[in-house]
């Protein structure tokens, strides 16, 4: 065990007077959960003025402000009004989202349900950004529902509308006598229900509001009410507290990835340099050797974790357990140490197993999701991100920090990252002893 | 002295491919005896001191070291210290931490490892930049440190790769100096060189070692009675030599063959003021090199 520590403890000293190695083991990951965590920060909770809209409002007409008034007061929008060239040209930088055009007529007719035909919206969309485009899409809805509320809120003018369609229905002999009859009666009825509206207003409003407060709600085509997907029925303030929640996990694996990619080139640099020959002639053993470097990259790896998950906190990340945390920090750590034995042994100069190290970093980042969300990959990389072990080290970490794997969930996770590691162990240790001789 | 050979070597192959690297080498260094293996850069010498501690596992052959044919075990191992001709240190560590380090490998711990490296900088003559990280040092410095890596946990049998290697006259003297108190204290040195003049001055016994096989082996005066052939008296006169003077005259230069040139010159008396310039080659590692291999160390 002496033989180890010692191999360690230098491999550790020498790592500390490389600037280059320290600055991609701790400022390199440092920076990239700062800029992954400025991604997702807002993941969560409301995303305050996400979407850019650009309105051009050619009616202006009081329905066609209260629409804009509506677009406005929604917190997912950021809504500008312009000129349509300069909407073009906003939409053509990628500065905006959609082009809202709203006709002249549109007010006309805006909310009224029942209008024959209803003065369309015109939109403009930014063809690469077509699931913003939807959500645009449903907000546009959204606040045209809340015009249908404005129009019965405004009784007399939807009276004289019903009294105008009372007209044309009398006044038409083409109907059948048995629809003229039905749709009649139900004009007469919407009379009754703008007057009992009103009775109620005048009521109510004694505490000082305007509007009707039936109505004041607004229309909603559905009504939807959010719930915590993660929130168990026994658990207490389970759920996703921070964006740094979700950002830390990929951020914490570059970390990782640095210090093995880093502790990958030691072994080999030993041999470069000729140390690796005093060490062969000592009485140290090949396994010590492997197992010093590993220790070495461990204690490195587990710094890079501590740090990482300290900045988290500072940050605002609020890991769910502490206790699981720990353990999959560990067992990651352990899983990138075996990785960074294999590629360690295999390689026989610097400049390759430097390369070769950095390399298969991108590719298991790239396909375990800690370049892009796993979601966001298509379904094939979505199959190979299982051979990563990147992903297995997001799940992990994310399980104690968000997902709330219970113990006994994580041992799926874990065993894969143990067994990937020792295999790493294995096949260094053979390929070191074989390069020995 | 110890009667049992430090290191025996019996009829050891090695080959890379269809390269023969090293041919049935057999000898056997006494305990307390310094071995120059001397031969041409790519003769073997590296290659035949990594088999006998080990490093190598030879094709055929039989390798011992103080009667042990474990030559890569822990007891072995310890019993050995090597100084490598490429350079074996870190150059982010400071000589100290360097010392500290590899004297740990060998179970050195506390105030024992606190002696030995105190020995070390002053053997190497670096107590002064023990702090200093060797990357700052000169090439003769890394040299001297990287010899004391190898003395520190104070072993009985020493093998040094060239060690003079791109190092500057005073830190090769420095070296010597040092070879010379080890072989005082009884160590049993083996030393690669391609330079004779070191093996000549340094060694006990020499090993002649050309693509992989041992040529000859004995010491140095040995080599030269054996393979060495006369000395070469020459002389270069513008009269001709007297008849009764031994040798041929070629209308400049007076030549002859002799065993013994001072009693040549006496015996005949011959009178070094008939010449404008007289010369007197004697036999030396080279020319035994020269005669057993037919080329230069050099070449």
């Amino acid at each position: 065990m002496g033989n180890i520590l010692t191999i360690a403890w230098k491999d550790l000293i020498l790592l500390s007077r490389d600037r280059m190695a320290m600055f991609f083991l701790l400022a390199f990951p440092v920076l990239m959960g700062v800029l992954f965590g400025l991604m997702y920060q807002n993941t969560g909770q409301p995303n305050p003025r996400g979407l850019a809209v650009a309105v051009i409002d050619e009616d202006q007409s009081q329905m066609s402000e209260a629409f804009l008034k509506h677009l406005v007061a929604n917190e997912s929008l950021k809504v500008e009004r312009l000129e349509l060239a300069a909407a073009q040209e906003k939409i053509r930088r990628g500065q905006i989202v959609g082009i809202v055009v709203i006709p002249k007529g549109f007010g006309a007719t805006a909310g009224v349900f029942w209008a024959n035909d209803p003065v369309p919206l015109r939109v403009g969309r930014d063809p690469s950004r077509a699931a913003e485009a939807a959500m645009l899409d449903g907000f546009l809805m959204e606040a045209s529902g809340k015009l249908i509320a404005d129009r019965l809120q405004d009784t007399a003018f939807t009276r004289g509308l019903v009294d105008e369609q009372k007209l044309a229905l009398q006044q038409d002999q083409t109907m059948n006598p048995v629809n003229k009859l039905l749709v009649g009666q139900l004009l007469s009825s919407l009379d009754g229900l703008f007057e009992n509206l009103d009775q109620v207003s005048k009521l109510e409003n004694t505490d000082g509001t305007s509007g009707n407060p039936v109505l004041n709600d607004g229309f909603q085509f559905a009504k939807i009410e959010s719930f915590d997907a993660f929130q168990k029925p026994t658990s207490t303030e389970l759920k996703i507290r921070s964006g740094w929640d979700i950002s830390f996990p990929q951020s914490i694996l570059w970390g990782v990835m640095a210090s093995a990619a880093g502790f990958a080139i030691s072994l080999v640099r030993e041999r470069s340099r000729g140390t690796l020959l005093r060490l062969q002639t000592s009485p140290v053993r090949p396994w010590q050797v492997i197992l010093g470097k590993g220790l070495g990259c461990f204690i490195a790896t587990m710094l890079v974790l501590v740090v990482m998950v300290c900045l988290g906190l500072a940050l605002g990340m609020r890991p769910q357990s502490p206790l699981l945390l720990a353990g999959s920090a560990v067992v990651v750590a352990l899983c990138f140490v075996g990785i960074m034995m294999a590629m360690s042994a295999v390689g026989t100069t610097e400049e390759g197993v430097g390369g070769a190290g950095w390399a298969i970093n991108m590719v298991m980042a790239m396909f375990g999701g800690a370049m892009m969300p796993l979601a966001f990959m298509p379904s094939f990389m979505k199959s190979a991100s299982d051979f990563s072990p990147v992903k297995w080290a997001i799940v992990s970490l994310e399980a104690a920090i968000w997902r709330n794997y219970t113990f006994t969930e994580l041992l799926l996770p874990w065993t894969i990252l143990l067994t990937i590691g020792a295999t790493g162990f294995a096949v260094g240790l053979y390929f070191f002893q074989r390069n020995l001789r | 002295m110890n009667n049992q050979p430090m290191v025996r070597a019996i009829d050891v192959r090695k080959s890379y491919g269809d390269q023969v690297a090293v041919d049935g080498l057999t000898l056997n260094v006494p305990t307390g005896k310094t071995l120059g293996l001397l031969g041409p850069n790519g003769a073997g010498k590296t290659t035949t001191l990594h088999l006998l501690i080990g490093l190598l596992r030879p094709d055929a052959g039989q390798i011992s070291i103080s009667g042990s044919s474990h030559v890569d075990s822990a007891e072995v191992r310890s019993l050995v210290g090597i100084a490598p001709q490429s350079l074996s240190l870190y150059d982010e560590l400071t000589a100290e931490e360097n010392l500290t380090f590899f004297g740990r490998l060998y179970g050195l711990r506390g105030p024992r490892l606190a002696e030995r490296v105190d020995w070390a900088l002053d053997f190497s003559n670096l107590q002064d930049r023990r702090r200093h990280r060797v990357q700052t040092y000169s090439g003769g410095m890394k040299r001297r440190l990287n010899f004391a890596c190898a003395l520190l946990h104070e072993p009985k049998l020493v093998l040094l790769d060239e060690p003079t290697v791109g190092v500057d006259p005073q830190s090769r003297n420095h070296i010597f100096e040092g070879i010379r108190r080890l072989q005082e204290a009884g160590l049993t040195i083996i030393y690669t060189t391609h330079y004779m003049e070191e093996a000549q001055r340094l060694c006990d016994m020499v090993a002649i070692i050309d693509h992989g096989r041992l040529l000859e082996l004995g010491t140095v005066p040995e080599l030269i009675q054996r393979h060495g052939g006369v000395s070469v008296i020459t002389g270069d006169c513008s009269a001709p030599p007297p008849d009764s003077w031994p040798g041929h005259w070629d209308g400049q230069v007076w030549r002859v063959e002799t065993d013994k040139p001072l009693e040549t010159l006496h015996q005949f008396s011959i009178q070094t003021s008939h010449f404008t310039r007289l010369q007197i080659e004697q036999p030396d590692l080279e020319s035994v090199f020269l005669r057993l291999t037919g080329r230069s160390l050099r070449d």
